[in-house]
C-alpha cells in the first residue's frame, strides 16, 4: 500500500471527465431535462421538510397540512418519478421517449402547478389551488403521453 | 421489459390520472362525487400510482441488480391481479360507504403486498 504511487489530482479529474463523457455518449447519464427533474425534486423535499420546523411534524393538523403534504408528494415524489421514469423506461424497453419541447412543457406545468397549489393553500386562495391542481394534473397527462409509446410501441420488437 | 411490468407502470399512470381527476372534481364541487373522496384520492395516488409504479420498476430492476432471476413469475402475476382487484374494491367501498368492500379490497391489496415482498426477498437473497 505504502509503495503505491498516487495519481496526480489533475489526472484523476481528467479521468473522471473522460469517464463521464463516455457514459454520456452511451446514454447512461441523465439528460438535461431529467437532471432538472431530479434536482427540483430535492428542492421540493427540502421545502416539504420545513413542515418539521414550522409545525413540529411533516404533516401538521392545521390549514397548512395539504400544502406540505403536496410539496412532498407532488413536489418530491412526482418529480422523482418524472426524472427516473423518463431516464429508465426507455433503457428498460429499448423504445425512445418523446423528447423536444415535451419534457419542458411537462416540467413547466408541474412547477407552476405545485407552486400554485401550495401558495393557494397557504394564502387561502381556493381558485389558485384549483388552477395549481389542474396544471399538475396536465403535467402527469403530458408524462403519460410521453411514456406510453415507450411501454407500448406501435410495432412491438 | 416483461409485459406484466409494463402493465404495472401503465396502470400506475392511469391511477395517477384518475386520482388527480377525482381530487380536481372534489375541489371544484365537493357534492359532485359522493363518499369519502379524500381517502379514496389518497389511496388511489399511494397504492395505485406510487406503489404500482414501484411494483413495475422493482420487478424489472431488482432481479438484475441482485444477479438472480425473479423467484416466481407466477407470484408476480398474482400480485398484479390482487392489487388491481383490491384497490377498485377499496375505492368503491369508500365512495359507496360500504365497509365490507373496503375490508375485502384491503385484504386483496395486502395479499399483493405480501406476494411482492416475499418474491423480492427470495430473489435478492440469492439462494434460489
Amino acid at each position: 500500500m505504502g509503495t503505491e504511487k498516487s495519481m496526480p489530482e489533475k489526472d484523476v479529474v481528467e479521468a473522471q471527465r473522460q469517464a463521464h463523457s463516455r457514459m454520456a455518449q452511451m446514454g447512461f447519464t441523465f439528460s438535461r431535462d431529467n437532471r432538472s427533474f431530479i434536482i427540483a425534486a430535492q428542492g421540493y423535499l427540502m421545502l416539504a421538510g420545513l413542515g418539521l420546523l414550522i409545525n413540529g411534524s411533516l404533516l401538521g393538523d392545521g390549514a397548512s397540512r395539504p400544502a406540505f403534504l403536496h410539496l412532498f408528494t407532488l413536489g418530491f415524489m412526482l418529480f422523482m418519478i418524472y426524472g427516473l421514469g423518463s431516464h429508465m423506461l426507455p433503457r428498460f424497453t429499448g423504445n425512445p421517449i418523446r423528447q423536444g419541447a415535451w419534457p419542458w412543457l411537462q416540467m413547466g406545468l408541474a412547477h407552476v402547478g405545485v407552486a400554485g397549489y401550495v401558495v393557494g393553500y397557504l394564502a387561502g386562495w381556493p381558485g389558485l389551488v384549483i388552477v395549481g391542481a389542474v396544471l399538475a394534473w396536465l403535467s402527469l397527462a403530458v408524462f403519460t403521453f410521453r411514456a406510453w409509446p415507450v411501454l407500448w410501441p406501435a410495432t412491438e420488437t | 421489459m416483461h409485459k406484466r411490468n409494463r402493465l404495472f407502470v401503465s396502470i400506475a399512470l392511469a391511477y395517477g390520472l384518475l386520482g388527480g381527476l377525482i381530487a380536481i372534481v372534489r375541489l371544484l364541487d365537493p357534492s359532485l362525487i359522493p363518499g369519502n373522496v379524500p381517502r379514496a384520492h389518497g389511496h388511489i395516488m399511494l397504492l395505485g400510482f406510487i406503489l404500482m409504479m414501484i411494483y413495475g420498476i422493482a420487478l424489472h430492476v431488482l432481479p438484475r441488480f441482485g444477479g438472480f432471476p425473479l423467484y416466481s413469475e407466477r407470484m408476480a402475476d398474482w400480485q398484479l391481479y390482487l392489487a388491481n382487484t383490491g384497490l377498485p374494491l377499496m375505492v368503491a367501498g369508500w365512495l359507496g360507504w360500504r365497509d365490507m368492500l373496503v375490508m375485502t379490497g384491503g385484504l386483496f391489496t395486502y395479499g399483493a403486498i405480501v406476494l411482492f415482498g416475499l418474491n423480492l426477498i427470495l430473489t435478492v437473497r440469492g439462494k434460489n
